[in-house]
């Protein structure tokens, strides 16, 4: 196991590298002007092309690429264009809400998903399998700004059950979770159904059912670690996805998660800050992937990386 | 088992409710604003966004500042100042017993180092155009001298300043954020974290700041001016959707809203007696505008750019905002000294329009291209004006794109047609100069500058330095009537279409109150923080 | 005793001879989705939707892209559903069923093709990189971190300033970034089903690689693919809004059901019709795809369908 970890580590050495070259590039290729940007509305062409050397964006790229990256080796991941405060305080200061909103919003989403889609296995064809199926693709259909703005509107504005958005308590993640937990659920749902299909459906779960041996049993240990797999693969993917920023719903709920400042930052083409979101992003999914590959071999014992 | 599932969401959400935290409304003497972008600086030389610009005037002073809610010059810092005779030369007295947050008394060595901080490249302040007049600044800009000649400490409570040429507007760059000064040893201490660490003279200074969520102003005791401010504290809060902000406002959580009254609910709002009076109105020094670049075909024949003006329905899209504006016939909006109320400007008459394109050989129309910023309501306001124009047989295709791509391809001088909205013109000061030289001059019809039209005529620009000469006081009526003749020779070679003046909505709760116009001050926008105050 | 959970049956693996029900009955596969009703109506929603997309200048009642002076109240605000329109007006006094009925075209386009290519592209690689396992498989799954990390709203943007904005575009960008979802639960169920006993059998009866991955494995990873190539339609068509927002793709005014819902969200309690309307025929659309799709993979492999 020690050595898959160290290997893992080493690949995801190399995948950030990748992953900042690649956004190093497309910033460049990208044709807008931080310089102008900071500069704004008054600012004569000379001033702009001051601001342009003192951000050293007028170097060639290479030498760009090579400061930025023995600058971060040294930890530090520059200052933002705009704000001038140091990237890592900022993304430190978004990185807590947003672990917050993924765990709670992976959370709602195998919650709700989940005992869904396993009953829906397990009554096939029937009513309920079809509700299941119609509430998945309702809630993948349904626009998340439109959804939280509702569930704002009725349970927390006139029914008063829930804070008009903002960050601070228990009672403030509720909503935000819950609105990333109908668009997810959905999937979890589906696919841990079909996943449950494909084991139902094998011989030796055949035999054991026809053996008189109660469903709970068998669904709870055998088939459901089987079925897992793919919701397991789902989660990591997930846990990157969320920790990359989820824009839309940090928008309505005014959650300070990374997605509103990385939304604001490629508006103004503030280069540190993007850089930095995708690294920690990059991060997130490196880890969320991992963590997945480890829980596949224990779920499936025959799964074994050499 | 599935029922099991359906009782433990029932029981997560009813622990969930019962662990609402009885939310906070705004204590007694404390305004709540609300913002949906971060606050990003509060570094006089460099904040220039819509959230900080107002709260930097509210921490840190110039020599002048406007009469609140008016237009009008006053000074602040400066008890006194005289202008020479050729104009060139103007001698600040300053008050004394002024103190920063620090305790430590300002002095006009302090105006000195502020200035030539903002002019110093390191700083990157988006501002030290606006200084580039004073005599020696050009060589200290660029590293030829280490300080600005023109700027001279006669003595502690003293300032002497020189300028190549007279300006008229001069005393409103020493009104402008950029001007505002700030302790040395302050600046030296915190580096670049000033920005968030913002030590100056105002009637506020920073409590509390949370990344991303919050920025806590409290009560400066030893303000100069006494009285001010009328409230112990300020809270912004950030990252706030201006539709949420509204219901928070309407269930007594926030005071004011910073980004103004969501399109979405605007007419709701303004229909509903019992919110109508909580909204304030009044005019911003706003044009939003079409640019037509004047050096590209078929734009470089004035008839075709007449034709274009004359295809535009503005009352059509003032109704689309939902009539959040008035619409705009000339450059200049209402509010400015120099705006012209007999101007009838071009009547929106297609038929005349089509006639004028035949005239200049375009009885088909052409094709061309229209950008806009993609943030609502700039795309429907484009598409209403693609309308428009293929009406009368243009045929513009429309790129709305994010607002630092458009802005670049502009200042390349790439785009035909730039709907500014977003982008448009907020006067930086209240003078009529402020919407000649940055847009409409010979000096920014340059790549990277913001006369996206590459409009130049050199007889206005000489007219322009003219007009901007006349210093002396008595002379404020001339000097805007020569700008009056100025824009209204612009209009005739109509390298804009102007489209609408927006008008400011300020939404504020019944908790606050203050003088009159401080909620549509034109100046501190949007709000004049330090005259707010709680009421009730 | 037997202790059901260490039996170690031989799964049969699936082949021809696995259909004892329709030979015996005589009846084709077809058949059966003609007798399912839910399967009927699946498929003329879809064959509904696929006949407005060709047919929309015939089927739609005014020019979509046309601004109607009284297609807004006094004060500008959009029109409720009503004789005139009768899906109501959008907020430039559009007529909304004019756009929807147009708007089928990008969305059809978007969420069938652009997804399905990126469903095929991410099962393909999902499963060589699930069987092949070890060094080349961590390759393949690393590259799909990178391109899941890759900041794909900057790409979109660079992209609508570069090239010329155009529907093949969104499904360039669509393509590159669903496919990694796809690959990466494919690539997790080859794993664990490669190593299964029928897997194993197959290679020691010297079946080709190819032929195990297409003839064992696959079949197992349809359901997942079915749930991608249709929970993905509304995805994707919503996802396609905000990628023409950035500029990228469809330009105004041309309508796509998802580009309605992004310019109308922040209206939608006041104009709930702008929102719901596009929102329920995405949702119509991928459920009906849906319901065709598991009627014609229940008919194909009848052991599927079997009531447990």
């Amino acid at each position: 196991m020690t050595r898959y970890l160290a290997g893992r580590l080493l690949q995801s050495v190399f995948v950030l590298v990748g992953v900042t070259l690649l956004t190093f590039l497309l910033l460049y290729v990208l044709p807008a002007d931080p310089a102008q940007m900071i500069a704004g509305r008054s600012a004569t062409p000379e001033t702009v092309q001051r601001i342009r050397s003192e951000l050293g964006l007028d170097q060639p790229l290479p030498v760009q690429y090579v400061r930025y990256v023995s600058r971060l080796l040294h930890g530090d991941l520059g200052r933002s264009y705009a704000q001038k405060v140091e990237v890592a305080e900022l993304l430190a200061s978004r990185l807590g809400p947003t672990a917050i909103l993924m765990l709670s919003g992976i959370g709602f989403e195998l919650l709700m998903g989940l005992p869904a889609g396993v009953a829906a296995a397990l009554r096939q064809g029937s009513r309920l399998d079809r509700l299941v199926m119609v509430l998945a693709f309702a809630g993948a259909s349904a626009p998340q700004f439109a959804v939280g703005l509702l569930l704002l509107y009725t349970l927390a504005f006139r029914a008063g059950l829930f804070p008009l958005g903002g960050y601070g308590s228990w009672a403030h993640v509720v909503l935000p979770a819950f609105t990333l937990g109908i668009a997810g659920a959905g999937w979890y749902a589906r696919v841990i159904r079909s996943s449950m299909i494909d084991v139902l459906g094998q011989e030796y779960v055949r035999t054991a059912r026809a053996k008189g041996l109660p469903t709970r049993r068998v669904v709870h240990k055998h088939m459901l670690r089987n079925a897992l797999i793919p919701v397991v693969s789902m989660v990591g993917l997930d846990i990157g996805t969320f920790m990359g920023g989820v824009v839309v719903v940090e928008s309505v709920f005014g959650w300070p998660g990374i997605g509103q400042l990385a939304w604001q930052a490629i508006q103004i083409v503030d280069i540190p800050v993007i850089l930095g979101v995708v690294t920690t992003s990059a991060l997130a999914i490196l880890l969320g992937n991992l963590l997945a590959d480890i829980c596949y071999p224990l779920l499936d014992p025959r799964i074994r990386y050499s | 088992m599935e029922r099991r599932w359906i009782l433990y969401v029932v029981i997560w959400l009813v622990v969930a409710g019962l662990v609402v935290p009885a939310v906070p409304a705004p204590t007694r003497n404390q305004v709540v604003v609300t913002f949906k972008d971060d606050v990003s600086t509060l570094d006089p030389a460099i904040g220039y966004d819509w959230q900080n610009w107002s709260i930097i005037k509210s921490i840190f002073d110039g020599l002048m500042d406007y009469a609140p809610g008016t237009t009008k010059l006053v000074p602040h810092l400066a008890e006194s100042y005289q202008v020479s005779a050729d104009g060139r030369t103007y001698t600040f007295r300053l008050r004394r017993g002024v103190k920063f947050h620090n305790r430590r008394e300002v002095r006009a060595q302090d105006f000195k180092y502020s200035l030539e901080r903002v002019l110093n490249p390191k700083t990157q302040s988006p501002g030290a155009g606006f200084f580039m007049g004073i005599v020696g600044a050009e060589e200290f800009v660029k590293g030829q001298a280490k300080e600005v000649r023109g700027i001279q400490v006669v003595d502690p409570y003293t300032l002497r300043i020189s300028l190549k040429q007279p300006n008229a507007a001069f005393l409103h760059t020493m009104a402008i954020n950029f001007s505002h000064v700030v302790p040395r040893e302050e600046v030296e201490r915190a580096g670049a974290d000033f920005g968030h660490k913002p030590v100056g003279t105002g009637a506020f200074r920073l409590k509390e700041w949370v990344l991303g969520q919050r920025v806590v102003l409290e009560r400066n005791p030893d303000y100069f001016l006494k009285g001010l401010p009328r409230t112990d504290e300020i809270v912004f809060l950030v990252g706030v959707e201006p539709n949420v902000a509204l219901l928070r406002l309407q269930r007594g959580e926030v005071d004011i809203l910073g980004d103004g009254i969501p399109p979405a609910r605007f007419v709701q709002i303004m229909n509903d007696p019992r919110w109508r009076r909580l909204v304030e109105v009044g005019d911003q020094l706003h044009t939003g505008y079409v640019t037509i670049q004047v050096q590209m075909q078929p734009f470089t024949d004035v008839r075709v750019r007449r034709a274009l003006n004359m295809a535009i329905d503005k009352q059509r899209i003032v109704r689309i905002i939902n009539n959040r504006a008035v619409p705009a016939v000339q450059i200049l909006p209402p509010l400015m000294a120099g705006y012209d109320a007999t101007y009838s400007g071009y009547p929106y008459d297609p038929r005349a329009a089509k006639r004028l394109l035949a005239e200049a050989g375009y009885a088909n129309g052409f094709a061309t291209t229209l950008y806009a910023n993609n943030t609502d309501p700039n795309p429907r306001i484009a598409q209403a004006i693609q309308q428009d124009l293929a009406a009368i047989g243009v045929r513009a295709e429309l790129k709305t794109l994010a607002q630092s791509t458009v802005i670049e391809t502009a200042g390349r001088g790439q785009a035909p047609l730039v709907w500014s909205g977003g982008m448009a013109w907020i006067a930086d000061y209240p003078d009529p100069n402020n919407f000649y030289w940055p847009i409409l001059s010979c000096t920014s019809a340059t790549p990277g500058g913001w006369n996206w039209a590459r409009y130049c005529n050199r007889e206005l620009e000489r007219q322009a330095t003219q007009a901007d000469a006349l210093v002396q006081p008595g002379q404020e009526r001339l000097r805007a009537e020569r700008y009056r003749q100025i824009f209204r020779r612009i209009m005739q070679d109509a390298p804009w279409i102007p489209i609408f003046h927006e008008r400011r909505y300020t939404m504020h709760s019944d908790r606050v109150g203050g003088k009159k116009g401080i909620f549509t001050d034109p100046v501190h926008i949007p709000v004049h923080y330090d005259e707010v105050q709680v009421i009730r | 005793m037997s202790d059901t959970m260490s039996v170690q049956v031989h799964v049969a693996p699936r082949t021809p001879v696995d259909r004892p029900m329709a030979t015996l009955t005589g009846r084709s596969p077809w058949s059966r989705v003609w007798r399912d009703p839910t399967a009927m109506a699946g498929l003329l929603v879809v064959a509904a939707v696929a006949i407005t997309a060709l047919l929309a200048p015939v089927l739609a009642p005014y020019d979509p892209s046309a601004q109607h002076p009284d297609g807004l109240t006094a004060d500008g605000r959009p029109l409720p559903p009503s004789g005139r329109f009768l899906l109501g007006t959008d907020l430039l006094g559009r007529d909304l069923l004019s756009r929807m009925v147009y708007g089928a075209r990008v969305s059809l386009m978007v969420g069938v093709v652009a997804n399905g290519a990126a469903v095929g592209i991410g099962a393909l690689l999902g499963i060589v990189a699930g069987y092949a396992g070890g060094w080349a498989g961590a390759l393949f799954m690393r590259l799909t971190d990178l391109m899941m990390a890759f900041p794909a709203l900057v790409l979109a943007i660079a992209l609508a300033a570069i090239l010329r904005p155009s529907l093949w575009i969104v499904a360039l960008v669509i393509g590159l970034v669903n496919w990694v979802w796809v690959a990466r639960v494919v690539y997790s169920q080859t794993l664990s089903l490669a190593r299964k006993e029928f897997v194993e059998a197959a290679r020691a009866l010297g079946a080709a690689a190819s032929r195990i991955l297409f003839r064992h494995l696959l079949p197992h990873l349809v359901p997942t693919l079915l749930v991608w190539g249709t929970l993905g339609i509304s995805t994707t068509v919503l996802f396609e809004a905000s990628l023409s927002f950035l500029g990228v793709g469809v330009r105004p005014p041309t309508p796509s059901w998802g580009g309605i819902i992004n310019e109308s969200q922040s209206y939608f309690l006041d104009a709930p019709w702008l929102v719901a309307f596009p929102g329920a025929a995405i949702l119509l659309t991928s459920l009906s795809f849906n319901l065709v799709g598991d009627a014609l993979r229940d008919a194909l492999d009848p052991r599927r369908g079997e009531r447990p």
